[in-house]
């Protein structure tokens, strides 16, 4: 598989079939055993621990299912704490973690801690921090899984309008077909490989 | 990240939890309080001793002595005699020596008694070496001594501990009574003096001093004790320089059966064993510190443990495994830096009190009943110590702290920096 700049992808399939696997080597959190993942053009399989560290910092933003937020500091901390590893200084990143938090729909909420905010919320702090280092692309891993109905949705949305508005790339990794929808690519994975790639998720075939 | 960050973070970590962080630290501080107290209580005690003997004997003094003195060899059967001074005054460089006859003996006035170092010496001999020290504060030193004439010691008239104040006064009466043997038999016998000075405080501490002696003329002090063997005889250089030239004059004369110390070299001596006990508290300080540190270690891996969740959001984030290093290991080092702070603060109000204390006499009781004859003494004489804290104290105690907090810090920090990742972010 292949992904583009300014691509919104979907990889959709069943609990269990290796996704959190895939998303991991595609994140340059895990080596591949057998094949390649090439992140603008760098094997991770070359990188030390150092390397793909740095091939994070700048190239890969996550969101997690359980957002992954540090929960002793607050809203914009967690969000400047991405841009800290990336040696920023103190004044320009507090200003663009408020800029991120804006436009993910957070104004008002910067200093409160991840406690004190609802799910949805969390997850659009940790949209935000993916966000920070202008990433080349964000991996997100079931980011609406543990959000009701309609916060997912708005999740969704939240997302869409950042790929349509801000040319911001995802790649999703969801057993979730309310959010696999929203995706422009879908690829549907099943036992640790992609068994079709599809524009519209009804185009899906199960066999 | 930048180093300021790592602080800051390490920092904002430490506050979160406080009341941890402030157990660990009271480790350090006290391993740091207990070095910083004892250290700086030996100072002043070496610093108080060596200007009481600067002062005392004045650097063109020798002293000299039958037998080691430090030199912890056996004791010499060789005897310094009263009229030995005969001897080393024909010494090249030698303006005067003077002989000092010394023993115990109790004092005492009316109901009022105490035990003392009687010191047989030649007012007019002993004044002129001791020009310093040896001055009436009351009445007059006898120049053409009477036999019967005491001059007593600062803290003799006027004792520490006693339910008495003064216990004579110049012009009164007094009566020393010796121990001694008789054929068969052990008695006292007395014999009865007059006051007819006392000393201004000398200070000073110990038999050294001259507070707490009872000083008689020599001619009496060897009819009473019965020997015209001298404890030590002074002996007055004509200039500080030549100190080194008399001393191995005076020993060849004795070859070399006797002792001769300089002010110079008796505080020489006294440091070199003042250093020796340096180590001895300082190492055993040091152990409370390793105790701490080992707390330190303990803490930071429940720590570690703790925060594995918040090291693999941080690698994902991209923190290399250095950064996640530095993180744990700043904040080992911010609590050495506290612990090292606290403790020299309370350090220094431990040896502020430790020397209140001492300076009080305590640990040196002197009991005395005043009609008991042979009890209580003059104590202590009077010490007077000033915690002395240097820069190099004061840094090196810090500089040790920080030294225990990253040593015990560097194993639970290079634990958290090789956490994988993706096992780091599964951890619940």
């Amino acid at each position: 598989m292949k992904v583009i700049e300014g691509d919104f992808v979907a990889i959709f399939g069943p609990s269990g079939s290796g996704k959190t696997t895939l998303l991991n080597m595609l994140g340059a959190l895990d080596k591949p055993t057998e094949g390649k993942v090439l992140i603008d053009g760098t094997d991770t399989m070359t990188l030390s621990d150092n390397g793909l560290a740095e091939l994070r910092l700048k190239k890969v933003g996550f969101v997690f299912q359980f957002f992954a937020l540090l929960s002793r500091v607050t809203a914009l901390q967690n969000v400047e704490v991405a841009m800290m590893l990336a040696e920023i200084s103190s004044s320009k990143r507090r200003e663009r973690a408020g800029e991120l938090l804006g436009m993910v729909g957070l104004q008002g909420r910067e200093a409160h801690k991840p406690s004190e905010l609802s799910g949805g919320e969390q997850q659009r702090v940790a949209i935000a921090r993916a966000l920070a280092n202008n990433p080349g692309y964000v991996l997100l891993d079931e980011p609406t899984g543990n959000l009701d109905q309609k916060t997912g949705q708005e999740i969704s949305n939240l997302l869409k309008r950042l790929n349509q508005e801000e040319k911001k790339t995802f790649i999703i990794v969801t057993h979730d077909p309310k959010i696999a929808k929203v995706a422009s690519r879908i690829l549907y994975f099943v036992d640790g490989r992609i068994s079709q790639e599809v524009k519209k998720f009804e185009d899906i075939r199960y066999f | 990240m930048k180093t300021s960050d790592i602080f800051r973070s390490a920092w904002g970590s430490l506050r979160q939890r406080k009341f941890r962080t402030a157990l660990t630290c009271l480790g350090i501080a006290i391993g740091i309080a207990a070095i910083v107290a004892l250290l700086s209580l030996s100072q002043g005690f070496q610093s108080t001793m060596t200007s009481q003997i600067e002062q005392g004997y004045g650097l063109n003094t020798l002293t000299v002595s039958s037998g080691g003195f430090f030199q912890g060899g056996e004791a010499s059967s060789f005897t310094l005699y009263v009229n030995d001074t005969q001897q080393i005054n024909g010494i090249e460089g030698v303006v005067l020596s003077t002989s000092i006859l010394t023993g115990q003996a109790n004092l005492s006035h009316g109901e009022n008694s105490l035990m003392a170092t009687l010191a047989g010496v030649n007012y007019t001999e002993y004044s002129d070496i001791q020009s310093e020290l040896f001055v009436a504060s009351e009445g007059v030193i006898p120049q053409k001594p009477d036999n019967n004439t005491v001059v007593l010691g600062y803290r003799v008239a006027n004792p520490h501990g006693y339910n008495f104040t003064t216990l004579a006064s110049v012009g009164d009466n007094v009566t020393i009574s010796v121990f001694t043997r008789q054929n068969l038999n052990f008695v006292w016998i007395n014999y009865t003096f007059t006051v007819s000075a006392v000393l201004e405080e000398s200070g000073g501490f110990g038999p050294m001093s001259l507070d707490s002696r009872v000083f008689i003329p020599i001619e009496t002090a060897e009819r009473i004790f019965d020997t015209h063997e001298a404890s030590t005889i002074l002996v007055k250089i004509e200039d500080p320089s030549l100190a080194d030239e008399v001393e191995e004059r005076i020993e060849s004369l004795y070859e070399d059966q006797v002792t001769v110390i300089s002010p110079s070299g008796f505080i020489q001596q006294a440091q070199t064993i003042f250093s020796m006990v340096d180590l001895f508290l300082g190492g055993i300080a040091g152990i409370s510190l390793l105790v701490a540190g080992v707390g330190i270690m303990n803490i930071m891996i429940v720590s570690v443990v703790e925060r594995t969740r918040e090291i693999g959001i941080l690698k994902a984030l991209g923190a290399k495994n250095r950064t996640i290093l530095g993180m744990f290991l700043s904040e080992a080092v911010l609590v050495g830096v506290l612990g090292g702070l606290m403790g020299i603060a309370l350090g220094a109000g431990l040896s502020q009190i430790m020397a209140e204390l001492i300076n009080r006499g305590f640990g040196f009781p002197s009991f005395g009943e005043g009609n008991h004859i042979g009890r209580g003494s003059p104590g202590s004489g009077f010490l007077n110590i000033n915690p002395v804290f240097t820069p190099a104290l004061v840094l090196g105690s810090l500089a040790f702290a920080i030294a225990i907090g990253t040593l015990f810090g560097l194993y639970p920090a290079w634990r958290a920096a090789k956490k994988e990742p993706v096992n780091a972010l599964r951890y619940e």
